[in-house]
């Protein structure tokens, strides 16, 4: 599902030169509920931001769902980054102007979805995480949790092969954490691949995988071979 | 119906979007009706007076002495002008096209032509080198002959037996009727005598040019012993030089003598379109300020709300939207605003303008200078958000993950 091979990720300036990934290889298969984790500056949101399309690697190979992105042009990213990839941000990111529906509903127009395509989806999507009540409500009317779970509904939508989350339950009471990493544990009991960074090791530990970075590099990955479907607990067909 | 999510957007911020909206609205309506009194004055200014004005020039005389001494000293001073060389043509007349000062009356259809077609008309003292002299084009009829002209008695009413008068005078009197041959009374008293339309010139316009009965002109066989002019006719390109070699030739004559009121065609042509220059130029300044003001607007609004939104616009990136769809994002939000703008505009446009029409007389603004004006404010909002919603498509979509 997604292969890392001697990555490298270096950011330059005229006076100094910061490796942030070296030599940095990782395989994760499909179905897989990986963490990763890592201290502040270890290079864990630059990892992420490479996973996610939303940067470029330096050197190396990075294979996404088969297709090499090295060399892709930037439409040609965003648009995998729209079909394959699923985000959950620490800090949520909706967009405040717009009601839970249109929410949900921005990665689905970028698609090109038609009207009556989007809708369905958009109300699967809501329905699954508990708000298909609520779609006309805006974010600033919603707690903590609520605005996650929209958030993990938007990412949803799109059926990716891939959700990234990014600290999900950073910003969250431990009872809104708990409800949201339970929803991400069901998400991927449902067949959809997990790639979690967080600091939080207790969070980390639900997680069927650990990966932890110090300084760019992986330094305990408590298995180098990806585990796909052997490890999936009474896995639901995905949805 | 949901709304769209760029318009849902906006509707949370009606009080930015509104500012920009009602300024889009405001600049309109105002550059509707500037556009439309620029292109009204510059076809105004560009009328054709119907003669060879870059040939043409007019001085005045002051004859003195009894009527009859008065009348033998203009003949003597024609007649050296007409040979001046370069001189073409030269007669006595009391105003000029396009000159500011002359005669008007009213015309009626006479003498028997109560309750039929009435006008107002520029009245010209001709004689019979008058047609030649100003290169008028006679369309019907005949010039008058030499013994027609006469001398005008001072205190004594203006009735010619015969005139001449221009196709437009023609159209307004006898309509598609054919003028040569019938009667008219250019005094406008109903019942008198009147005056046998000989010919039709193509066109001649009035001394005045705001004048709302510009092209209506009648020539009548006359000279006056008054105060009058000489209207001259130089060969080509040969009108500076000429009228210098006019002025030693009448200074030869009488070294004495004033000759005033000098001016050719072309400065006379320039001094009664003055005003309609000024005006042009200051409409055409309001509206280049006006433009600019509002693309300022735009182009500081739309900055404000792309640097607010730089994270949500990164966010929309990493949820894959490419930086094309960022940039049409912008740049249909500015359309909408602007539509918005425009529809407030033209009905404050056409509001302003019946207002002005029913109360102070002013023209109809003619409907299709809205669309003319609401083309050019929508593509001065596409060009003024370009920068900014590029600015936006450019933001990084990596923004997303990093720290509110």
């Amino acid at each position: 599902m997604l292969r890392m091979q001697n990555l490298k990720k270096i950011y330059r300036t005229h006076l100094v030169e910061t490796h942030a990934l070296r030599d940095f290889s990782l395989e994760v298969g499909a179905g897989e509920f990986v963490a990763v984790t890592g201290p502040s500056g270890s290079g864990k949101t630059t990892f992420l931001n490479i996973a996610g399309l939303l940067e470029e690697h330096s050197e190396g190979l990075y294979a996404i769902d088969g297709v090499d992105v090295r060399g892709l042009s930037d439409d040609a990213r965003s648009r995998l980054r729209n079909e394959k990839i699923g985000f959950v941000f620490q800090s949520f990111n909706l967009i405040p102007d717009l009601d839970l529906f249109d929410n949900v509903d921005v990665p689905l127009r970028y698609r090109g979805f038609d009207r009556a395509e989007r809708r369905r989806r958009i109300e699967q999507a809501l329905g699954r995480v508990g708000l298909g009540s609520r779609m006309k409500h805006y974010p600033s009317e919603l707690s903590g949790g609520q605005q996650q779970r929209v958030a993990i509904a938007r990412a949803l939508a799109g059926e990716p092969k891939i959700l990234l989350a990014d600290e999900p339950t950073g910003n969250l009471d431990s009872v809104m954490a708990r409800c949201v990493l339970e929803l991400l544990e069901e998400i991927n009991r449902q067949g959809t691949t997990i790639i979690m960074v967080t600091h939080d090791l207790e969070l980390a530990r639900r997680a069927r995988r650990n990966v932890h970075i110090v300084d760019g590099q992986i330094v305990d990955l408590d298995a180098s071979a990806p585990r796909v479907a052997a490890r999936r607990e009474a896995a639901a067909p995905a949805a | 119906m949901r709304k769209s999510p760029i318009l849902a957007a906006l509707l949370q911020h009606k009080v930015a979007a509104g500012l920009i909206a009602a300024q889009i609205a405001l600049t309109l309506a105002i550059i509707a009706n500037a556009l439309y009194i620029v292109i009204d004055r510059t076809q105004l200014m560009a009328r054709p007076s119907g003669v060879v004005e870059q040939e043409l020039f007019v001085l005045g005389l002051t004859p003195e002495g009894s009527a009859e001494q008065r009348r033998a000293e203009l003949l003597a001073d024609l007649d050296a002008v007409r040979r001046v060389p370069g001189v073409v043509g030269a007669y006595l007349t009391n105003s000029m096209p396009l000159s500011g000062g002359g005669w008007s009356s009213s015309v009626v259809l006479g003498p028997d032509g109560a309750g039929g077609a009435e006008s107002n008309t520029a009245l010209y003292m001709v004689d019979e080198t008058a047609l030649g002299t100003l290169g008028l084009n006679l369309v019907a009829g005949r010039n008058f002959e030499p013994g027609e002209v006469q001398w005008h008695e001072a205190e004594k009413p203006l009735r010619p037996d015969v005139v001449i008068i221009t196709q437009a005078l023609a159209e307004r009197m006898f309509g598609d009727e054919p003028a040569v041959g019938r009667m008219i009374g250019i005094s406008g008293v109903r019942g008198e005598v009147g005056s046998r339309v000989i010919g039709v010139v193509e066109r001649l316009v009035t001394p005045w040019t705001d004048w709302g009965r510009f092209g209506k002109s009648t020539l009548i066989p006359v000279r006056s012993d008054g105060s009058p002019r000489i209207a001259v006719r130089t060969r080509p390109d040969a009108l500076q030089q000429t009228v210098k070699a006019v002025e030693e030739a009448l200074w030869a004559r009488n070294p004495q003598r004033v000759v005033d009121g000098l001016r050719t065609m072309p400065e006379m042509r320039a001094e009664q379109h003055r005003g309609d220059r000024a005006l042009v130029f200051i409409m055409i300044a309001i509206t280049i300020c006006l433009l600019a003001v509002t693309a300022l607007g735009i182009v500081g609004q739309a900055s404000f709300w792309v640097t607010q939104r730089t994270r949500q616009i990164g966010v929309r990136r990493a949820l894959g939207a490419t930086r094309g769809q960022i940039l049409r994002y912008f740049q249909a939000e500015n359309a909408i605003i602007a539509g918005f703008g425009i529809v407030v505009g033209v009905t404050l446009a056409y509001v302003v303008n019946y207002w002005m029409a029913e109360n102070f007389g002013a023209d109809r603004l003619p409907w299709f200078y809205l669309p003319i004006g609401a083309a050019i404010v929508l593509l001065l909002g596409q060009v003024a958000v370009y920068a900014p919603a590029r600015r936006a498509a450019a933001v990084p979509p990596a923004i997303a993950t990093r720290s509110a």
